[in-house]
């Protein structure tokens, strides 16, 4: 036989040892830390306690809340709709369809933001789609909603319509007229605005069927 | 003279085609090991730790024991701005240094992070607000940098305070952001009061919704 081709023979052989100690990938879909800095600095995934609140009310069928506060703190008061998953237990295989699913818009909350905002960094890394965190938190949510208070009389019209939108809120989540607010005519009017807004459904885009022979 | 040289060439080719195989062979190998070059910062701890140890507390530091701190010994702790150098020019914490957010990746940033979590000394991280510092913290955490901590409050707060021995009086409360703000007992009050309510007003709440569904166009697959 030819001693070249015993030659390229022994090439091929150690090219192919070469292939296994090549360094790990052992997380293909996990993101590299450079890109994970982007996203930080990136502030598009924050979303306000009054667009949550909206979708909420007008009961968004993407939306998906999830509660990373401990059971505990979930049980005694959480947002309607909300799935608790802690911190720790975020990344259990139990949780993994909830966070991955697809069409639905996935948003972080706790009772500040710092929390939510850690559970969504870990989510991202691990490059989960369509992930958000509710800015403020519960806390700013229920200050804010819960405990709205009038504007002044000289506020421009946005902060007035914002303050009836907020009571009106108010009474879809505590059930009406004890919180002293329904009194307000305007208020009511608000509320019927709410209900008769006409709701959007976007719908995914179906894949696209491709064609063929 | 060019025919000349196409024959010269198609007969290199002939003598020498083991010897060109074995280079293209060599090439694609090159190819393939730059490829794969490994990126020069990488994860050195796993989420699932990550998210373990988020789970535990002593991350963050009240801007009252980082006062404490500087006050007693203004080298011991190493403070980090992570707000942009405009920011940061228009004032900052004392001794503080700069590293805006978009630069702590760069190889001086990281260098710099790792010998001080070789020599042990602690760092803290502050941006305008704490959520602008604890992206980066986590990240750092992540990176294997474990001995910074991020200043509860951030600049904001911290700028307001009268720094003082009447701020000894104030409880961790009043830094923590993640404790509960909702008075439960006020809520549950209304909550029980809706349920009376309900009763009466679920008709008058189910108005019919108008629901106008966007389709989006499906693009058609194509035929033959």
């Amino acid at each position: 036989m030819d001693r070249r081709y015993t030659l390229l023979a022994i090439l091929l052989i150690v090219a192919a040892f070469g292939l296994l100690i090549l360094p790990d990938r052992d997380k293909p879909n996990e993101i590299n830390p450079q890109e994970l800095l982007t996203a930080i600095d990136d502030h598009a995934r924050f979303l306000s306690t009054d667009l949550i609140t909206e979708r909420i009310i007008g009961s968004d069928p993407a939306l998906q809340l999830i509660d990373v506060r401990s059971a505990d703190q979930f049980r005694q008061f959480a947002l309607p709709g909300a799935v608790n998953i802690p911190l720790d237990s975020l990344l259990s295989s139990q949780w993994r369809e909830t966070l991955m699913q697809q069409g639905k818009d996935k948003v972080f909350y706790s009772n500040a933001d710092i929390e939510a905002d850690q559970a969504w960094q870990i989510c991202r890394r691990s490059s989960f789609k369509r992930i958000f965190v509710m800015k403020g938190g519960l806390n700013y949510w229920y200050t804010s909603i819960m405990k709205c208070s009038p504007p002044k009389a000289t506020a421009p019209s946005q902060e007035i319509d914002l303050y009836n939108f907020r009571l009106a809120a108010r009474q879809y989540f505590t059930g009406g007229e004890s919180a002293g607010a329904a009194k307000d005519d305007s208020s009511k009017g608000a509320a019927s605005k709410v209900a008769e807004q006409v709701k959007v459904i976007k719908k995914e885009p179906k894949a696209a069927s491709g064609g063929g022979c | 003279m060019l025919i000349f040289n196409t024959m010269n060439l198609k007969k290199f080719i002939r003598t020498n085609r083991l010897f060109l195989a074995a280079l293209l062979f060599l090439i694609v190998i090159i190819a393939i090991l730059l490829s794969l070059r490994v990126p020069t910062v990488t994860y050195r701890v796993n989420p699932d730790k990550v998210s373990a140890m988020l789970a535990e507390s002593g991350n963050q530091m009240s801007p009252l024991s980082l006062f404490g701190l500087l006050s007693k010994n203004p080298t011991g702790i190493v403070v980090v701005d992570i707000r942009s150098s405009d920011e940061y020019s228009k004032g900052h914490i004392e001794n503080a240094l700069n590293i805006p957010v978009k630069e702590l990746l760069q190889n001086r940033s990281v260098t710099f992070f790792q010998e001080l979590e070789k020599s042990s000394t602690p760092a803290i991280l502050y941006g305008n607000d704490q959520l602008q510092a604890n992206g980066p913290w986590l990240l750092l955490q992540q990176l294997g940098i474990e001995n910074v901590k991020v200043l509860q409050g951030g600049y904001a707060f911290y700028k307001t305070l009268p720094l003082a021995d009447s701020l000894l009086q104030k409880s961790e409360f009043e830094w923590n952001v993640e404790l509960t703000r909702i008075d439960t007992s006020e809520y549950l009050k209304v909550g029980n009061e809706k349920v009376v309510a309900a009763s009466s007003e679920n008709s008058a709440r189910k108005t019919p919704e108008k629901v106008v569904p966007v389709k989006k166009p499906v693009s058609g697959g194509g035929g033959c």
